[in-house]
């Protein structure tokens, strides 16, 4: 779909027409999933928040601009739901990853070498470890390092202030080290 | 890991060069205070690994079509009013009705004057014709069968009560279709 494909679609979304939303849906929703996944960790869940992100940006998509990028706008208000979400069910537990939860359809299986299962493992221990952030860690590592938002941007959307990103980023980022540093000695 | 030996002022910094939220200018004084001082290596080795190791992270991915589910939750509830709208239009028919049936029927079973005959229809057709002459009319009339209920009060209940029971029936007729229309809700 290119960007002019998108923008017809957008204005036909924008005046009602589900149908083109749904077609945006289509082009978005791993993405969105993908945001959803990474902060609550539990695919159902991800699934549930994806939705609600997706039907919440239809009702606002009268007032959206489409000057601007509508990827981002998404993922925003999926960022924010979920972040709510993490906020109102503060849990010390962590989900932990089923043979479901294999990110790339890669994973598993007797044909792994050796080294892939290395790297899995890894990995599943970085994931554990950004799960097992409180919340407002856990948001601001997602924004910088996944959707690549720069610490002003990331203040905007948050509404904190400059250095409070940085002092979160920072100790999140220490609180990550110390728990992946006993696999990396 | 927190190291020691590094200020807060140099973790911040270290932090900002890896994001690329320095400016040119910082970024080359900061590049050379790495390459000068080995504290600082050490901590951007160690760093620049959990940036790496972020990078390799795979993408979480969706195994089913959210679209659907999506676009089922976007078709349009009954909202409130169009609910309301029907429910006044019954409750303005019944009106409207009652008044009709009751007018005459009342103005038959009440002494009101010794020369009305029962339906007087010319009248009716006359009064409707000329709305002053409507309102007049009724409400001359009615003010009649007010005063005749006082008088004959047997009589009025007998004519009223059936009344109430037909606006009853109505009103609950409406309330079971509010009932029904008003969607449910999550």
């Amino acid at each position: 779909m290119d960007s002019s494909a998108e923008q017809e679609l957008l204005a036909q979304a924008q005046r009602g027409d589900r149908q083109a939303y749904g077609a945006l849906v289509g082009r978005y929703q791993q993405s969105l999933f993908a945001v959803c996944y990474r902060l609550l960790g539990q695919r159902q869940d991800a699934e549930d928040a994806a939705q609600e992100a997706f039907v919440r940006g239809f009702r606002s998509l009268a007032g959206f601009d489409r000057q601007r990028p509508l990827g981002p706008w998404l993922r925003q208000i999926a960022t924010n739901i979920c972040y709510d979400l993490l906020r109102e069910r503060p849990s010390t537990t962590v989900p932990l990853l089923d043979e479901h939860d294999s990110f790339d359809g890669r994973s598993g299986g007797w044909r792994e070498t050796e080294q892939a299962q290395i790297v899995r493992e890894r990995q599943q221990q970085l994931w554990q470890a950004i799960r097992a952030l409180p919340p407002h860690y856990r948001v601001v590592i997602e924004m910088r390092h996944f959707q690549e938002l720069s610490y002003g941007e990331i203040a905007e959307r948050l509404n904190l202030p400059l250095n409070t990103v940085k002092s979160h980023l920072l100790r999140a980022r220490r609180l990550l080290l110390e728990r992946l540093a006993p696999e990396s000695e | 890991m927190n190291d020691p030996q590094l200020t807060l002022e140099d973790e911040l910094l270290l932090q900002a060069y890896l994001d690329g939220e320095l400016s040119p200018l910082e970024s080359d004084q900061f590049a050379a205070r790495l390459a000068a001082e080995p504290t600082l290596t050490a901590a951007y080795s160690q760093w620049r690994g959990l940036w790496a190791e972020f990078d390799s992270l795979p993408e979480p991915q969706l195994t089913r079509d959210l679209s659907d589910a999506v676009l089922r939750r976007l078709l349009p509830q009954a909202p409130l009013i169009p609910v309301w709208r029907p429910l006044l239009l019954t409750q303005a028919a019944a009106a409207v009705l009652l008044a009709l049936l009751a007018w005459p029927l009342l103005a038959a079973l009440s002494p009101i004057s010794p020369d009305w005959t029962w339906p007087d229809w010319a009248i009716l057709i006359q009064s409707w014709q000329t709305a002053a002459g409507l309102w007049q009319l009724t409400l001359n009339r009615w003010a009649a069968v007010w005063q005749s209920a006082f008088e004959a009060q047997p009589l009025s209940l007998s004519l009223l009560l059936p009344l109430a029971a037909l606006a009853a029936v109505m009103w609950l007729i409406q309330v079971g279709y509010l009932w029904r229309a008003t969607p449910a809700r999550r």
